[in-house]
């Protein structure tokens, strides 16, 4: 069955037309979109945040362009929630990967690897965005009439107000009160179960 | 007759209008067996506060929908009651009140200080807009329960009650909803004398 998820491919090298994963990536999501240029992904990208996607991200760019690592630290100043692996044939000898690391990048995958590795790690990152919790509100909150999305919701009585597309931000940034609705989440399944209102699956 | 106090800051630009629900609620569920006297916005201040309870005789009822902080009950912006308490206007009440964190703090102090029995929430107590009823009808019901004939620690474990009753409608649908339900619900508190009920407020 087609995943619900668009893969998005940022890389320079990448030619739709020669490349035989693109066919496959096509057959098994829902779109793929590629940019060669890393100014145009991070132009074009804020447009699909809303999207349930998966970034597949090159880090050499032509000198005048951003490279992967600020493309990926770019992403992750609005949304730490879409999972990003770096897809490359750099060095790891001679490649920092520490800023990676600290901007959660989602996997790695060398250049030369075969198709039906990117389709596991792919795979991987797809099951991550159907079963997290933040995810799960994430869509949640989507789910909502537009109209509504900036309209107050939660007022707490302490008098902090938020809307939707503020619960949004919080859970894309994943910051402290972002987690804590998802910790509210876990809270409430605990809760459900203890009650016995839901079962575990066996 | 048993005397109430309903104090509600009606006028509360964010909560205003829940705060009047849960006020109105109340009033539409008691008759007059019950003095039931509402101090809004305009008059809910330290000093109406003395004035009217000062004219009570015996036990009474103090049920609060305001702002709070861990030692303030708070409408309008300003403290009307406020730890370190110097003068309890609330003895002999039972004090019941829906403000974020008064649980914590003040609600322990009242009690040490001559106030019968304090229910309140210790922690952030929210509400969802497009549930304001539900939340309402939650934050009142241990007051109703106690004035149909619960003891205090009846009507407080029946709030309970009904929290998990709406979560469990709820969560199915709006999951986000029932965990504010939840966490309203895991931060009630009750401090004091637990096994009073409405006779001990009759006269």
């Amino acid at each position: 069955m087609k995943s619900d998820s668009k893969i998005i491919i940022i890389d320079d090298q990448f030619n739709p037309d020669d490349d035989p994963t693109y066919i496959v990536l096509k057959e098994k999501y829902a779109d793929v979109l590629t940019f060669v240029s890393s100014v145009e992904a991070m132009k074009e990208l804020p447009k699909y945040l809303d999207d349930k996607i998966i970034i597949l991200l090159d880090l050499s760019f032509p000198s005048k362009e951003p490279d992967g690592h600020k493309v990926l630290e770019k992403i992750r100043e609005e949304n730490k929630l879409i999972p990003v692996i770096i897809w490359s044939a750099v060095n790891e000898n001679e490649e920092s990967f520490s800023d990676l690391i600290n901007n959660d990048a989602f996997g790695f995958l060398k250049r030369d690897v075969s198709t039906k590795e990117i389709l596991t790690k792919l795979e991987e990152a797809d099951i991550y965005l159907n079963s997290s919790v933040s995810g799960a509100l994430e869509n949640w909150i989507k789910s909502h009439p537009q109209g509504d999305q900036d309209k107050p919701y939660i007022i707490s009585v302490d008098e902090t107000e938020l809307t939707l597309n503020d619960l949004l931000k919080e859970v894309r940034l994943q910051t402290k009160l972002g987690q804590s609705f998802s910790k509210k989440l876990n809270k409430l399944t605990i809760d459900l179960l203890l009650r016995k209102k839901e079962n575990l699956d066996d | 007759m048993t005397d109430l106090i309903i104090a509600f800051d009606n006028e509360d630009s964010k909560l205003g209008f829940f705060f009047n629900r849960c006020a109105e609620i109340i009033t539409e569920s008691v008759n007059d067996t019950w003095n039931c006297i509402s101090i809004d916005s305009r008059s809910l201040n330290e000093i109406h506060l003395e004035i009217r309870t000062s004219q009570f005789q015996g036990n009474f009822v103090f049920a609060s929908f305001t702002h709070g902080s861990e030692s303030s009950l708070v409408a309008s912006g300003t403290s009307f009651i406020q730890s370190p308490v110097e003068r309890n206007y609330l003895v002999n009440s039972f004090s019941y009140c829906f403000a974020c964190h008064t649980g914590k703090l003040l609600g322990r102090e009242l009690v040490e200080k001559g106030t019968h029995t304090f229910i309140g929430y210790s922690d952030e107590a929210s509400i969802v807009t497009t549930y304001i009823d539900l939340f309402a009808e939650c934050a009142v019901e241990g007051l109703l329960r106690f004035y149909s004939g619960s003891t205090i620690l009846e009507a407080f474990l029946l709030k309970k009650e009904k929290y998990d009753e709406e979560i469990d409608k709820l969560y199915q649908d709006d999951f986000f909803v029932a965990s504010i339900l939840m966490d309203n619900r895991d931060c009630l508190v009750l401090h004091g004398n637990r096994d009073l009920c409405i006779t001990d407020f009759t006269y």
